[in-house]
């Protein structure tokens, strides 16, 4: 059982707001780790903080044994921590094809290939292999400003893993997605993660998917964590159900 | 369909610049200077539109232009250099280094902030320039006749000489532009202006991506400054004024960004409007200038260059429909 | 100690006449998030129309209160006029385009005004400083002082006091304030945007004549003036952040000191002292020093 990260007292503040007050956490190799939380309790500026796109205020993020506090996520990517966005971070005026020819030629081809011709048919058939992986290679052709949210939000993880990342980080994968492709996504997803032995971390608000796909779960409320359990565990902690949700268990609808 | 298909713009500046050179000795030498004026402002041109595929509008390259030209003219005068080659090599040299360091400083702002700060830097080296006799102040500096590796030509041989140097130097820009744009580079400066944080989160610095491509414009404005000093066999500060950059601006905004052959068509188009206008009606036509660029941004604002692209588009269209129909 | 004075002097003298020629810049830019190239063209147009009125009053033997009404009255309307028929025919056009065509589109349209203002008045220097001359000199320490430029300080604080209660105390200066900060919301909450935005584009290019104007009596009016002008403002409203109205005036304060020390300490590096400021302030704030903070992205 290795670590592959760990934070180590994360802080985080924005002027008088805290956004996380001191978190530890450590994530295995092969996990697929859920966090859970209300609006504001720090899940994304954790997410932000980990994949470098913040520096904390005080504490330390370790990634296979290095410390990468505050590294850029542009160097963080080379060293395979991979980043999905709640609000899918894409092109827009490129269409689905040319956004993973461009995530492809920058992530899994060699630098020095920086300088070959963008439009070449190798480039481009691999990149529509990686699209028909996720079904949506039928939104190839398409300006990626015109398609719908759940192809977007594909795409934004695809592009996040097209070069095998060992560590995803996923920002509310399924939110966007309508109710019947929710659990057909997160069951992708999985798959290839498990298959490829790349370890996940997701936000999550769906409780179902979450308890569904997870093999652990942390809690976040008001920046700290409250549970930090199996899912099962976490989700007959009533006191913790409250503290996310709001409402006591009993009352929550299934 | 997976044959290697030829690089046609490759193709039409290797064929242009041959069918040039060959044509030099039976074009008026009028028409030769304006080309040479023309072919100089186009690679500065060339350079503002590498930099606006990433969304950034520099006004500043006139800088470039002015640094390439007083390279050339600063040789001649004080080392007594007049090789045509080596003049335009120490300019882009000169104009890539000054763009590198000012790189550091620029790479970090977008937007309005770019343009004016490239502006500013533009303004003071031209108030420099007007201030100290180094620089022949505001009457500028005179240069020499060329020499071509050794081979010192006189009279119309020589005038056609400067010719096809100047069009296999911008032929040679022109192709590598062509490269740097068509390449995953390329791609990747486009994308700046899309969604720098995904370019962040693929591994690719934003910050150096737009020092490169500042440093290819600077390079580009060097050597067309230089080209056109030799043109005139004169240099002057002008050539850091902020209106000259925005001739460069203009001439993208008029021939549109489709190809690297966009802005080589607009700037010959505006020299010959040019000397025709300014003959013509010596008070008005700047104002028809601005007027026409206005015309330009609200009605046609991907350039003329784009009106071909629309024709060809739907020239196509019609072959496709025509392919559907005999099937 | 009477230089430390005319140091002093110059530098709120030079401060004040910048705040009056940048504000109209800075504030088109906070409302629009455009910067108007063409302001330097308003500027102009302004120092243009004032020394006609002026002229026009010294031909009738019409006297110095005359002259400052008429020019004031002839500048601002022109400019008025210029702002609304260029927002309206052409950049109220492309407000969803990208920030470089605007930039061009306000490019172009100073070049179209440079060269209108020289078809009509020609390209040789005008004078009007009647009204300069009239009012005389004053006493301050050791010096002599023109009342004329101790004058411009108070109108400039009297100006920036003036916008100050407009945004801060009445309504439609809250409603501006909305705008700026976010144009959708505005909308939705029945704001006319539209208007503001082509009000605000008004006033900025009145407030640029106006400036004009107020400088014509000290200066030669000749094609040109509006380019040092654009150059000078864009760096007193970068320094103080685009869209900040009190970043402008500490803009014009930093810009100020800058020159008249420079003026009289070290003259031949004059012309860096401006964007040695500038470079200074980027490096520690790279937006400006009242610059407002971007909402996080992701």
């Amino acid at each position: 059982m290795t670590d592959l990260l760990a934070c180590v007292g994360v802080q985080k503040h924005f002027g008088d707001f805290v956004a996380t007050k001191g978190i530890d956490l450590t994530i295995d190799c092969g996990e697929i780790v859920g966090i859970i939380g209300a609006n504001g309790a720090g899940k994304t500026t954790l997410l932000n903080i980990i994949s470098g796109y913040l520096r904390p205020d005080a504490g330390k993020i370790i990634f296979q044994g290095a410390d990468v506090t505050g590294t850029p996520p542009r160097i963080l990517v080379r060293r395979g921590i991979a980043r999905s966005f709640q609000i899918p971070q894409l092109f827009t005026r490129s269409t689905a094809l040319q956004n993973m020819m461009l995530a492809l030629s920058l992530l899994v081809e060699p630098t020095s290939s920086i300088m070959q011709t963008f439009e070449d048919a190798r480039l481009a058939g691999d990149a529509r292999h990686v699209l028909a992986s996720y079904g949506i290679d039928q939104h190839a052709d398409m300006v990626v400003g015109l398609v719908p949210q759940g192809v977007r939000k594909l795409l934004d993880i695809a592009m996040a893993t097209c070069a095998h990342p060992k560590l995803v980080l996923l920002d509310e994968p399924t939110s966007g997605v309508s109710s019947e492709e929710k659990h057909g996504l997160m069951q992708r997803l999985v798959e290839r993660f498990t298959a490829a032995s790349t370890t996940a971390v997701f936000i999550e608000h769906d409780m179902d998917i979450v308890r569904q796909y997870s093999s652990r779960v942390v809690a976040l409320c008001d920046g700290e964590i409250i549970a930090d359990a199996s899912a099962d565990d976490v989700f007959a902690d009533a006191g913790v159900i409250q503290r996310i949700t709001g409402q006591p268990k009993s009352a929550r609808a299934t | 369909m997976s044959r290697p298909r030829a690089d046609w713009t490759i193709v039409a500046i290797v064929v242009i610049a041959l069918a040039l050179s060959l044509a030099a000795a039976f074009i008026p030498g009028w028409i030769r200077y304006v080309s040479q004026n023309a072919l100089a402002a186009a690679l500065a041109s060339i350079g503002v539109m590498i930099l606006l595929r990433a969304g950034l509008l520099s006004f500043g390259q006139g800088l470039f232009y002015f640094l390439g030209a007083y390279a050339v003219a600063l040789l001649n005068k004080h080392f007594a250099v007049t090789d045509a080659a080596v003049t335009v090599m120490i300019g882009a040299v000169c104009a890539g280094a000054v763009a590198s360091v000012l790189g550091f400083f620029i790479a970090s702002y977008r937007g309005i902030f770019f343009s004016m700060l490239t502006l500013a830097i533009s303004m003071v080296v031209y108030g420099i320039a007007t201030k100290l006799s180094f620089f022949g102040g505001s009457d500028g500096l005179n240069i020499g006749t060329l020499s071509f590796f050794g081979y010192r030509p006189r009279g119309a041989e020589l005038q056609i000489m400067s010719f096809r140097f100047c069009i296999w130097t911008s032929a040679l820009c022109g192709v590598g532009a062509h490269i740097f744009l068509r390449s995953r580079l390329g791609k990747v400066l486009e994308a700046i202006e899309d969604n720098e944080i995904r370019l962040e989160y693929l591994g690719r610095s934003v910050r150096d991506t737009i020092h490169i491509a500042y440093a290819a414009a600077g390079v580009l404005a060097g050597i067309g400054g230089a080209l056109a000093g030799q043109a005139a066999r004169h240099v002057d500060p002008s050539f850091a004024y902020w209106t000259t950059a925005g001739d460069f601006i203009f001439v993208v905004l008029l021939s549109g960004q489709a190809s690297v052959l966009s802005p080589f068509a607009g700037s010959f188009t505006l020299e010959v409007l040019r000397t025709f206008a300014s003959a013509l009606f010596p008070n008005e036509w700047q104002l028809a200038l601005g007027a026409t660029m206005l015309a330009i941004v609200l009605f046609l604002p991907s350039g003329l260059g784009h009106l071909v692209v629309l024709i060809v588009r739907a020239f196509k269209r019609r072959a496709e429909a025509r392919e559907v129909i005999e099937q | 100690m009477s230089t430390f004075v005319t140091i002093l002097i110059d530098a709120v003298s030079y401060a004040a006449w910048l705040f009056l020629t940048s504000i109209g810049l800075t504030l088109v830019f906070g409302v629009l998030r455009l910067l108007n190239i063409a302001h330097g063209s308003f500027y102009s147009v302004g120092a243009y129309m004032a020394a006609y009125a002026i002229g026009l009053c010294v031909a009738a033997g019409l006297g110095t209160a005359w002259q400052f009404s008429l020019a004031a009255i002839a500048a601002v309307t022109a400019g008025a006029v210029l702002g609304l028929v260029i927002e309206r025919s052409v950049l109220g056009r492309l407000y969803r385009h990208p920030e470089a065509l605007i930039l061009i589109a306000t490019y172009a349209a100073f070049l179209v005004l440079e060269d209108a203002t020289k078809l009509i008045w020609g390209g040789q220097s005008l004078y009007a400083n009647q009204p300069r001359d009239a009012l005389g000199q004053m006493q301050l320490g050791a010096l002599q002082y023109p009342i004329y430029d101790i004058a411009l300080i108070v109108v400039a604080i009297a100006l920036a006091a003036t916008i100050g209660f407009v945004l801060n105390a009445t309504r439609i200066g809250h409603c501006v304030t909305a705008v700026v900060f976010d144009r959708e919301m505005s909308a939705a909450m029945g704001i006319n945007v539209v208007r503001i935005m082509t009000g605000t584009f008004v006033v900025g290019a009145a407030l640029g004549a106006f400036a004009g104007a107020i400088t014509a009596p000290k200066i030669a009016i000749s094609p040109g003036i509006g380019v040092e002008v654009i150059v000078i403002a864009f760096a007193v409203v970068v320094i103080g952040g685009l869209g900040s109205i009190t970043g402008a005036v500490v803009g014009a304060v930093i810009v100020g000191f800058a020159r008249a020390l420079t003026a009289h300490l070290f003259p031949e590096i004059e012309m860096f002292a401006v964007y040695a400021a500038m470079a200074g302030v980027l490096a520690i704030r790279p937006y400006g020093l009242f610059a407002r903070p971007e909402a996080r992205k992701i």
